[in-house]
This record gives C-alpha cells, sequence and structure tokens, in this order.
C-alpha cells in the first residue's frame, strides 16, 4: 500500500534502536569509525527533511539503509579513498580486537568488489534479510543470494590459501 | 553455520561500532527541524483545553465534535427535480470528505475541507463531490447544469442518461452556495425541463 510519507516518530524509532548497526556499515564503508557517526546523523537529517517523499512501495527500514548507505559512499568518494584498503579497515577495526586468523580475512575482505562488501555488511551488521538488502541496494533478492554466495566463496577461498 | 560464517562473523564484530551515543536532537538540528519546547505544547494544550469547553456557548460543538470524529459520516445534498408532462427525477450529491459545522441560530451552515496544508501555489484545498443523476419520464436529457443565480456555473453532462454519475470538484468559495440553497439544477430533455433546488440534507 502506498504511502504518503513517513512519520517523524517512526524514522527517530528506528535511529534508537539500530544506531549502532547503521554506524557500523558506514564505518566499514567510510573506513573511519570516527566519521561513521557525523556520517549517519547527516543521512538521518536528510531523511527527516525528505521523509514526505517516502510513498511506502518497501518498508521504512530499507529506505533509511539506502539513505545510509548512500551517504556513507558519497562521503567515500569525496574523500577519494576508492576501495576500502586494508589501512582503512585496520582504522576501522576495535583496538581490542585480537584474532589471528583476522589478518588474511580482513585482507580479503578488503579485496572485495564494493557490492559484495556492502551486502556482507548488511547481512552481518544490520542482519537484515535478502529482501530488505535488496531494496536498500537497489537490486533483486535473487541477485542478494547470489553476491552473497560469491563474497563467501572468495573469502572461503582465501582462508583455504593461508590454511596450513 | 559453517566455519566461514562464524569466523567472518567474529571478524566483522571487531569492527562493529558499539554504544554510540543517541543524539537525535543532532540530527534535527542538522534537517532544521524545531522541536516545540515543552512550554509551547503546554500553551497549546490549554488553548485547546478552553476552546473545547467554550465551544457550546458559541454553537460549534457538533462540528467539533465531528472534526475530531475518525469515522466522519458522508455529508448528502439533494435536489428533487420536477418538470411538465410527468417528469421528475433527483439530483443527490455526496461528500465523503467534507464536514458541515451548524452554528446555532444560524441559517448557513459552513463546509469544512479538512486538509492538513494549502499545496504548493497557494491554492485552495478542494473538495471532491460524487453526483448522481436520475429521471423519469424521458429517454435521455441533452444536457444537465448547475445553475447559480441562474446562470450556469458547471456542465454536469451532456448529453446524460438516467443514473448517470461522476466526480465534481469544488472549492470552499464554490462549496458554500451549494450548501445553503443558492445552487440548483436544470437537465434539459426532449419532454421538457426538469428543475430542482439543491439542499443540504442535515444529518438527524
Amino acid at each position: 500500500m502506498r504511502r504518503n510519507g513517513a512519520a517523524l516518530t517512526e524514522i527517530e524509532a528506528a535511529y534508537r534502536l539500530n544506531l549502532d548497526a547503521y554506524c557500523s556499515v558506514a564505518a566499514a564503508i567510510v573506513g573511519d569509525r570516527d566519521a561513521a557517526r557525523d556520517v549517519v546523523h547527516d543521512a538521518f537529517a536528510a531523511a527527516v527533511r525528505t521523509r514526505r517523499a517516502f510513498r511506502g512501495d518497501g518498508p521504512l527500514q530499507a529506505w533509511l539503509w539506502r539513505t545510509v548507505v548512500n551517504a556513507a559512499l558519497d562521503r567515500r568518494r569525496r574523500r577519494a579513498t576508492l576501495p576500502v584498503t586494508t589501512a582503512d579497515l585496520e582504522r576501522t577495526a576495535s583496538p581490542n580486537g585480537d584474532d589471528p586468523s583476522g589478518g588474511e580475512l580482513r585482507d580479503a575482505l578488503a579485496r572485495l568488489p564494493e557490492r559484495q562488501r556492502l551486502v556482507l555488511f548488511l547481512r552481518y551488521y544490520a542482519d537484515l534479510d535478502y529482501r530488505t538488502i535488496g531494496e536498500a541496494l537497489g537490486i533483486t533478492s535473487g541477485a542478494v543470494g547470489a553476491t552473497l554466495h560469491a563474497a563467501h566463496a572468495a573469502l572461503r577461498s582465501t582462508l583455504e590459501e593461508v590454511a596450513p | 553455520v559453517n566455519e566461514l560464517d562464524t569466523s567472518l562473523a567474529l571478524q566483522l564484530d571487531r569492527y562493529a561500532v558499539v554504544d554510540v551515543p543517541r543524539e537525535w536532537e543532532d540530527v534535527l538540528r542538522r534537517a532544521g527541524v524545531r522541536r516545540r519546547g515543552r512550554a509551547s505544547l503546554a500553551v497549546a494544550a490549554v488553548a485547546t483545553g478552553l476552546v473545547l469547553a467554550s465551544a457550546p456557548a458559541l454553537g460549534v460543538d457538533d462540528g467539533l465534535r465531528t472534526l475530531l470524529d475518525r469515522d466522519r459520516p458522508v455529508v448528502r445534498l439533494s435536489a428533487p427535480l420536477v418538470g411538465p408532462n410527468g417528469l421528475s427525477g433527483r439530483f443527490q450529491l455526496e461528500a465523503p470528505g467534507v464536514l458541515v459545522v451548524e452554528p446555532r441560530g444560524r441559517r448557513r451552515v459552513l463546509p469544512v475541507i479538512p486538509r492538513g496544508r494549502v499545496p504548493r501555489g497557494g491554492r485552495l484545498p478542494q473538495a471532491t463531490f460524487w453526483w448522481t443523476l436520475t429521471f423519469r419520464g424521458a429517454d435521455t436529457a441533452t444536457r444537465a447544469v448547475l445553475l447559480r443565480r441562474g446562470r450556469v456555473v458547471q456542465t454536469l453532462c451532456a448529453p446524460c442518461r438516467s443514473g448517470a454519475s461522476a466526480e465534481l470538484h469544488a472549492r470552499m468559495f464554490q462549496a458554500v452556495p451549494l450548501f445553503n440553497g443558492l445552487t440548483s439544477v436544470r437537465v434539459d430533455t426532449s419532454d421538457g425541463v426538469l428543475r430542482g433546488r439543491i439542499r443540504f440534507l442535515p444529518r438527524r
């Protein structure tokens, strides 16, 4: 059913409930956890301004995720740090993280094509289903499944290569 | 969950950003939205209370109650049509989106078109009416029109069959005469002319 805009309270509720996930995805895209909150706040400000344009063709959650992902991609483009590098992910990583197998996986993540990385982040950080991921990224549910499968295959291959 | 999923989830968990302070006011400030302060909300609540309390004295309590009622009744208007040689008929109007305020002791009623805001361009909100025309004694009519002070203000149909119906859009200033008996219907047929004055049918 089509709607005439999203309510401010709905957007606020989504912000309060999922801010950590939004910031995690934004940090992974931008490559800088310090900038993530700023990106998410800019994205939500844009969502608040344009909330009347939301027509309810898909879930509000997908619309908000698309806004956050686009804001993060814009910020990264402006920074001209095209692919996320290992150094970016190091900077993104939690200071307490200490996993001996983490280095290879981190490198493999950095080498993934952008769409595969985005699908992975939305799947693992935001715990979104295929349909919502598809609507957030403007692709079909089938494409989400295939992209996720390809990302897993690439990462599995990397892990097998480095295994003793 | 396979080994890769577990390993990947663990690795991604290391990058997760957690316990970010929620600062919704900052989002609103960036969006240029100003929230009403508690003081202004309290003033608005008191003002609303005063209006509701004094509504019966003003004679508009029924109208206000209707405004606040979610199940708004359909407003109906009707014009019995009479003509020569046994010609008769009826013109009916229904307006589901219009509310009517009937101040006590006043002869005129006031239609209200409830809309949240005036659309861009400053045009006044429109009310949508659904009209139906039925008549007996003639097969078809050459045309049916709305008249005000003897002048045609709207052509309803040409030619028309009995049972014809369509939408009619009217702005506030056009709707007021409809509700106050200042608009009539004329139906031209080959056997004569049917006429009738449109009256608002109050809900009793």
